[in-house]
Protein backbone atom coordinates (compact mmCIF):
# COMPACT_ATOMS: atom_id res chain seq x y z
CA UNK A 1 0.00 0.00 0.00
CA UNK A 2 1.11 3.89 -0.93
CA UNK A 3 1.61 6.28 2.04
CA UNK A 4 -1.50 8.33 0.16
CA UNK A 5 -3.84 4.70 0.92
CA UNK A 6 -1.81 4.11 4.32
CA UNK A 7 -2.93 7.63 5.39
CA UNK A 8 -6.66 7.94 4.37
CA UNK A 9 -7.03 4.66 6.40
CA UNK A 10 -4.96 5.80 9.65
CA UNK A 11 -8.46 7.28 11.45
CA UNK A 12 -9.84 3.65 11.12
CA UNK A 13 -6.91 1.84 12.21
CA UNK A 14 -6.42 3.64 15.42
CA UNK A 15 -9.94 3.52 15.74
CA UNK A 16 -9.71 -0.75 15.51
CA UNK A 17 -12.50 -0.47 12.79
CA UNK A 18 -10.55 -2.41 9.91
CA UNK A 19 -10.06 -6.02 9.67
CA UNK A 20 -7.16 -8.12 10.63
CA UNK A 21 -5.82 -8.10 7.41
CA UNK A 22 -5.27 -4.85 6.45
CA UNK A 23 -4.76 -4.05 10.36
CA UNK A 24 -2.06 -6.13 9.95
CA UNK A 25 -1.08 -4.66 6.34
CA UNK A 26 -0.99 -0.81 7.54
CA UNK A 27 1.02 -2.19 10.55
CA UNK A 28 3.46 -3.46 8.28
CA UNK A 29 3.99 0.02 6.57
CA UNK A 30 4.02 1.95 9.78
CA UNK A 31 7.29 -0.30 10.88
CA UNK A 32 8.81 1.13 7.53
CA UNK A 33 7.82 4.58 7.63
CA UNK A 34 8.39 6.75 9.69
CA UNK A 35 6.39 10.08 8.43
CA UNK A 36 3.15 7.76 8.38
CA UNK A 37 4.21 6.42 11.92
CA UNK A 38 4.58 10.46 13.59
CA UNK A 39 0.48 10.93 11.62
CA UNK A 40 -0.64 7.36 13.55
CA UNK A 41 0.68 8.41 16.91
CA UNK A 42 -0.72 11.83 16.43
CA UNK A 43 -4.14 10.61 15.39
CA UNK A 44 -4.14 7.92 18.20
CA UNK A 45 -3.20 11.16 21.17
CA UNK A 46 -6.26 12.59 19.33
CA UNK A 47 -8.75 9.88 19.68
CA UNK A 48 -7.55 8.78 23.09
CA UNK A 49 -8.63 12.23 24.29
CA UNK A 50 -11.55 11.97 23.05
CA UNK A 51 -14.44 13.70 20.96
CA UNK A 52 -17.17 15.94 22.98
CA UNK A 53 -18.89 14.21 25.40
CA UNK A 54 -22.88 14.07 24.70
CA UNK A 55 -24.78 15.94 27.63
CA UNK A 56 -25.81 14.05 30.75
CA UNK A 57 -29.58 13.48 29.53
CA UNK A 58 -29.73 14.46 26.11
CA UNK A 59 -31.11 11.09 24.71
CA UNK A 60 -33.70 10.71 26.96
CA UNK A 61 -34.83 14.38 25.84
CA UNK A 62 -34.56 13.02 22.17
CA UNK A 63 -36.20 10.10 22.60
CA UNK A 64 -39.20 11.85 25.16
CA UNK A 65 -39.54 14.48 21.91
CA UNK A 66 -39.08 11.72 18.74
CA UNK A 67 -41.56 9.77 20.67
CA UNK A 68 -44.13 12.88 20.51
CA UNK A 69 -43.66 13.48 17.40
CA UNK A 70 -44.35 9.80 15.91
CA UNK A 71 -47.51 9.90 18.17
CA UNK A 72 -48.72 12.86 16.56
CA UNK A 73 -48.21 12.39 13.19
CA UNK A 74 -49.56 8.86 13.07
CA UNK A 75 -52.88 10.50 13.13
CA UNK A 76 -51.95 12.75 10.79
CA UNK A 77 -49.69 10.78 8.43
CA UNK A 78 -50.74 10.90 4.47
CA UNK A 79 -54.15 8.24 3.96
CA UNK A 80 -53.70 6.77 0.67
CA UNK A 81 -56.34 7.58 -1.91
CA UNK A 82 -57.02 4.78 -4.20
CA UNK A 83 -59.68 4.13 -6.50
CA UNK A 84 -60.75 1.24 -8.19
CA UNK A 85 -63.72 0.34 -10.22
CA UNK A 86 -65.28 -1.38 -7.60
CA UNK A 87 -65.13 1.89 -5.08
CA UNK A 88 -62.56 3.09 -2.74
CA UNK A 89 -60.47 2.42 0.08
CA UNK A 90 -58.85 4.00 2.91
CA UNK A 91 -57.33 3.30 6.60
CA UNK A 92 -58.24 0.24 8.38
CA UNK A 93 -61.26 1.47 10.89
CA UNK A 94 -62.07 4.89 8.92
CA UNK A 95 -65.19 5.36 7.99
CA UNK A 96 -67.23 2.92 5.82
CA UNK A 97 -66.00 2.97 2.17
CA UNK A 98 -68.23 4.62 0.15
CA UNK A 99 -68.36 4.39 -3.67
CA UNK A 100 -67.79 7.57 -4.88
CA UNK A 101 -67.02 7.63 -8.96
CA UNK A 102 -63.47 8.45 -10.15
CA UNK A 103 -64.37 11.80 -12.14
CA UNK A 104 -66.04 12.90 -9.05
CA UNK A 105 -62.70 12.09 -7.28
CA UNK A 106 -60.64 14.11 -10.02
CA UNK A 107 -63.19 16.73 -9.58
CA UNK A 108 -63.35 17.64 -6.46
CA UNK A 109 -59.36 17.29 -6.28
CA UNK A 110 -59.12 20.03 -9.26
CA UNK A 111 -61.69 22.20 -7.13
CA UNK A 112 -59.42 21.93 -3.69
CA UNK A 113 -56.16 22.77 -5.38
CA UNK A 114 -57.82 25.75 -6.95
CA UNK A 115 -59.02 26.83 -3.51
CA UNK A 116 -55.31 26.88 -3.00
CA UNK A 117 -55.08 24.46 0.20
CA UNK A 118 -52.00 24.63 1.32
CA UNK A 119 -50.57 21.30 2.49
CA UNK A 120 -51.96 19.53 -0.44
CA UNK A 121 -49.45 17.03 -1.45
CA UNK A 122 -50.26 15.62 -4.70
CA UNK A 123 -47.73 12.98 -5.28
CA UNK A 124 -48.01 9.80 -6.56
CA UNK A 125 -47.05 6.79 -4.11
CA UNK A 126 -47.08 3.23 -3.89
CA UNK A 127 -49.92 1.34 -2.27
CA UNK A 128 -49.10 0.73 1.15
CA UNK A 129 -49.85 -3.05 1.01
CA UNK A 130 -50.31 -3.51 5.25
CA UNK A 131 -53.22 -1.44 4.94
CA UNK A 132 -56.07 -3.34 2.69
CA UNK A 133 -59.38 -2.47 4.27
CA UNK A 134 -62.26 -5.33 4.53
CA UNK A 135 -60.05 -7.66 3.19
CA UNK A 136 -60.11 -6.25 -0.20
CA UNK A 137 -56.58 -6.71 -1.90
CA UNK A 138 -54.34 -3.77 -2.30
CA UNK A 139 -54.76 -1.10 -5.21
CA UNK A 140 -51.58 -1.24 -7.11
CA UNK A 141 -51.89 2.33 -8.57
CA UNK A 142 -53.06 5.16 -6.30
CA UNK A 143 -54.05 8.26 -8.05
CA UNK A 144 -53.11 10.87 -4.90
CA UNK A 145 -52.01 11.03 -1.86
CA UNK A 146 -53.17 13.97 1.04
CA UNK A 147 -52.65 15.72 3.91
CA UNK A 148 -54.82 17.17 6.25
CA UNK A 149 -54.20 20.84 5.78
CA UNK A 150 -52.62 23.73 8.31
CA UNK A 151 -56.47 25.47 9.07
CA UNK A 152 -58.78 22.14 9.18
CA UNK A 153 -59.96 21.35 5.97
CA UNK A 154 -59.38 17.76 4.80
CA UNK A 155 -58.32 17.28 1.53
CA UNK A 156 -59.11 15.17 -0.81
CA UNK A 157 -60.95 11.76 0.19
CA UNK A 158 -61.53 12.13 3.93
CA UNK A 159 -63.18 14.92 2.95
CA UNK A 160 -65.29 13.78 0.36
CA UNK A 161 -66.00 10.60 2.03
CA UNK A 162 -67.43 12.65 5.20
CA UNK A 163 -70.11 14.33 2.40
CA UNK A 164 -73.67 13.62 1.73
CA UNK A 165 -74.85 12.90 -1.55
CA UNK A 166 -76.44 16.22 -1.42
CA UNK A 167 -73.44 18.06 -0.07
CA UNK A 168 -71.16 16.36 -2.65
CA UNK A 169 -73.34 17.51 -5.56
CA UNK A 170 -73.59 21.04 -4.04
CA UNK A 171 -69.34 20.95 -4.07
CA UNK A 172 -69.73 20.20 -7.73
CA UNK A 173 -71.81 22.80 -8.24
CA UNK A 174 -70.07 25.40 -6.93
CA UNK A 175 -67.17 24.21 -8.86
CA UNK A 176 -68.93 23.91 -11.99
CA UNK A 177 -70.08 27.56 -11.53
CA UNK B 1 -33.49 -9.34 17.14
CA UNK B 2 -33.94 -5.29 16.48
CA UNK B 3 -31.27 -4.82 17.63
CA UNK B 4 -29.14 -5.94 14.59
CA UNK B 5 -31.38 -4.87 12.28
CA UNK B 6 -30.38 -2.60 9.41
CA UNK B 7 -30.75 1.61 9.76
CA UNK B 8 -33.00 0.95 6.94
CA UNK B 9 -35.24 -2.01 8.07
CA UNK B 10 -35.50 0.32 11.46
CA UNK B 11 -36.97 3.39 9.44
CA UNK B 12 -39.56 0.99 8.10
CA UNK B 13 -40.43 -0.39 11.34
CA UNK B 14 -40.57 3.19 12.86
CA UNK B 15 -42.60 4.23 10.01
CA UNK B 16 -45.51 1.68 10.98
CA UNK B 17 -45.15 3.18 14.15
CA UNK B 18 -42.95 0.76 16.03
CA UNK B 19 -41.08 3.34 18.77
CA UNK B 20 -38.83 0.30 19.65
CA UNK B 21 -37.34 0.59 16.37
CA UNK B 22 -36.97 4.58 16.83
CA UNK B 23 -35.70 4.19 20.11
CA UNK B 24 -33.18 2.18 18.42
CA UNK B 25 -32.60 4.90 15.89
CA UNK B 26 -31.95 7.46 18.23
CA UNK B 27 -29.47 4.97 20.30
CA UNK B 28 -27.16 4.68 17.45
CA UNK B 29 -26.57 8.07 16.12
CA UNK B 30 -27.66 10.81 18.79
CA UNK B 31 -23.71 10.98 20.06
CA UNK B 32 -22.84 11.21 16.19
CA UNK B 33 -25.95 13.78 14.97
CA UNK B 34 -24.67 16.17 18.59
CA UNK B 35 -20.81 16.42 17.56
CA UNK B 36 -22.13 17.22 14.63
CA UNK B 37 -24.23 20.02 14.98
CA UNK B 38 -21.47 20.94 18.18
CA UNK B 39 -18.79 20.96 15.23
CA UNK B 40 -21.13 23.93 13.20
CA UNK B 41 -22.73 25.75 16.34
CA UNK B 42 -19.98 25.48 18.71
CA UNK B 43 -22.17 26.03 21.50
CA UNK B 44 -23.00 22.74 23.77
CA UNK B 45 -26.72 24.39 24.86
CA UNK B 46 -27.24 25.13 21.07
CA UNK B 47 -26.15 21.66 20.00
CA UNK B 48 -28.31 19.82 22.26
CA UNK B 49 -31.54 21.36 20.92
CA UNK B 50 -30.10 21.13 17.16
CA UNK B 51 -29.94 17.87 17.81
CA UNK B 52 -33.35 17.22 19.00
CA UNK B 53 -34.96 19.29 16.73
CA UNK B 54 -33.20 17.13 13.70
CA UNK B 55 -34.66 14.00 15.32
CA UNK B 56 -38.14 15.43 15.28
CA UNK B 57 -37.95 16.58 11.95
CA UNK B 58 -36.86 12.89 11.00
CA UNK B 59 -39.83 11.89 12.31
CA UNK B 60 -41.99 13.95 10.28
CA UNK B 61 -40.07 13.04 7.41
CA UNK B 62 -40.05 8.96 7.48
CA UNK B 63 -42.45 9.22 4.52
CA UNK B 64 -39.91 11.06 2.56
CA UNK B 65 -37.04 8.95 3.09
CA UNK B 66 -36.78 6.52 0.18
CA UNK B 67 -33.24 4.74 0.63
CA UNK B 68 -32.05 6.62 -2.25
CA UNK B 69 -29.14 7.66 0.69
CA UNK B 70 -27.96 5.72 3.88
CA UNK B 71 -30.03 6.48 6.68
CA UNK B 72 -27.42 8.24 8.69
CA UNK B 73 -26.14 9.99 5.88
CA UNK B 74 -29.99 11.76 5.24
CA UNK B 75 -30.37 12.09 9.25
CA UNK B 76 -26.86 14.17 9.37
CA UNK B 77 -27.35 16.18 6.89
CA UNK B 78 -30.73 16.72 8.51
CA UNK B 79 -28.72 17.74 11.50
CA UNK B 80 -26.03 20.11 9.29
CA UNK B 81 -29.16 21.88 7.53
CA UNK B 82 -30.78 22.70 11.01
CA UNK B 83 -27.02 23.78 13.23
CA UNK B 84 -26.33 26.04 10.05
CA UNK B 85 -29.92 27.26 10.47
CA UNK B 86 -29.79 27.72 14.17
CA UNK B 87 -26.07 29.49 13.65
CA UNK B 88 -27.56 31.85 11.18
CA UNK B 89 -30.34 32.85 13.58
CA UNK B 90 -27.85 33.13 16.41
CA UNK B 91 -25.34 35.58 14.50
CA UNK B 92 -28.69 37.42 13.23
CA UNK B 93 -29.49 37.97 17.08
CA UNK B 94 -25.98 39.04 18.10
CA UNK B 95 -25.71 41.62 15.16
CA UNK B 96 -29.34 43.23 16.34
CA UNK B 97 -28.39 42.57 20.03
CA UNK B 98 -24.73 44.15 20.42
CA UNK B 99 -22.61 47.04 18.67
CA UNK B 100 -20.35 45.85 16.20
CA UNK B 101 -17.34 46.57 18.08
CA UNK B 102 -18.00 43.39 20.52
CA UNK B 103 -16.02 40.79 19.29
CA UNK B 104 -17.39 37.78 17.65
CA UNK B 105 -17.08 34.53 19.69
CA UNK B 106 -15.08 32.70 17.24
CA UNK B 107 -12.42 35.01 18.00
CA UNK B 108 -12.46 34.65 21.52
CA UNK B 109 -10.99 31.58 23.29
CA UNK B 110 -13.87 29.25 24.56
CA UNK B 111 -14.12 28.82 28.61
CA UNK B 112 -12.42 24.87 28.09
CA UNK B 113 -9.86 26.65 25.89
CA UNK B 114 -8.49 28.61 28.52
CA UNK B 115 -7.61 25.83 31.11
CA UNK B 116 -4.29 24.51 30.55
CA UNK B 117 -4.11 21.36 28.51
CA UNK B 118 -2.47 18.37 30.38
CA UNK B 119 -1.77 15.88 27.72
CA UNK B 120 -0.85 15.82 24.24
CA UNK B 121 -4.25 14.50 23.38
CA UNK B 122 -5.93 17.82 25.10
CA UNK B 123 -3.71 20.03 23.14
CA UNK B 124 -4.51 18.15 20.42
CA UNK B 125 -8.13 18.42 21.12
CA UNK B 126 -7.40 22.67 21.54
CA UNK B 127 -5.62 23.11 18.60
CA UNK B 128 -8.41 21.22 16.24
CA UNK B 129 -10.91 23.68 16.86
CA UNK B 130 -8.68 26.46 15.59
CA UNK B 131 -8.58 24.79 12.22
CA UNK B 132 -10.71 26.49 9.59
CA UNK B 133 -14.56 24.51 9.94
CA UNK B 134 -14.43 22.61 6.85
CA UNK B 135 -11.16 21.16 8.05
CA UNK B 136 -11.98 20.61 11.57
CA UNK B 137 -15.40 18.92 10.49
CA UNK B 138 -13.38 16.55 8.43
CA UNK B 139 -10.80 15.30 10.68
CA UNK B 140 -13.04 14.81 13.62
CA UNK B 141 -16.36 13.13 11.05
CA UNK B 142 -13.56 11.21 9.86
CA UNK B 143 -11.78 9.80 13.06
CA UNK B 144 -14.73 10.12 15.77
CA UNK B 145 -17.22 8.76 13.74
CA UNK B 146 -15.32 6.75 10.95
CA UNK B 147 -17.02 9.18 7.88
CA UNK B 148 -15.83 8.00 4.44
CA UNK B 149 -14.76 10.87 2.69
CA UNK B 150 -17.91 11.04 0.22
CA UNK B 151 -20.19 10.98 3.03
CA UNK B 152 -18.07 13.87 4.52
CA UNK B 153 -18.28 15.77 1.36
CA UNK B 154 -22.41 15.72 1.45
CA UNK B 155 -22.28 17.13 4.92
CA UNK B 156 -19.62 19.48 4.55
CA UNK B 157 -20.97 20.50 0.63
CA UNK B 158 -18.09 19.55 -1.00
CA UNK B 159 -17.09 16.66 -3.08
CA UNK B 160 -15.42 13.55 -2.27
CA UNK B 161 -12.11 14.88 -3.19
CA UNK B 162 -12.93 18.12 -1.42
CA UNK B 163 -13.38 16.19 1.98
CA UNK B 164 -10.29 14.65 1.59
CA UNK B 165 -7.94 17.78 0.80
CA UNK B 166 -9.67 19.29 3.83
CA UNK B 167 -8.74 16.14 6.06
CA UNK B 168 -5.44 16.03 4.85
CA UNK B 169 -4.73 20.12 5.71
CA UNK B 170 -6.29 20.00 8.57
CA UNK B 171 -4.22 16.74 9.81
CA UNK B 172 -1.47 18.61 8.27
CA UNK B 173 -1.68 22.02 10.39
CA UNK B 174 -2.46 19.83 13.50
CA UNK B 175 1.37 18.54 12.86
CA UNK B 176 2.41 21.53 12.57
CA UNK B 177 1.37 23.34 14.81
CA UNK B 178 2.09 20.56 17.56
CA UNK B 179 6.26 20.48 16.10
CA UNK B 180 6.12 24.21 16.59
CA UNK B 181 4.72 23.86 20.58
CA UNK B 182 7.44 20.95 21.07
CA UNK B 183 10.04 23.20 19.63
Amino acid sequence: MSCDTILDRLPDWVANRLDPVETASIERHLEGCPDCRAEAELLRALRDAGPAQVPVGLEERIHAAARAELAESAGTRPIPLTVESGGATGTPGARRPRSVPSWALGAAAVFVLALGTPLLVDRMEESDASLPVSGEPAIDEPIATVWASADGLIAGAPAIESLTDEELALLLEEFEG
Amino acid sequence: MIRDESDERLVASAREGDERALDLLIRRHHATAFRLALGIVRDEDLAADVAQDAFVKMVRALDRFRGDARFRTWLLTIVSNEAKGALRKKNRRRESSFDESVPVADSAPALDDQVVARTEGERLRRELRRLPQKQRLAVELRLDEGLGFREIGELIGSSEGAARVNYHHGVKKLRMWMSEVER
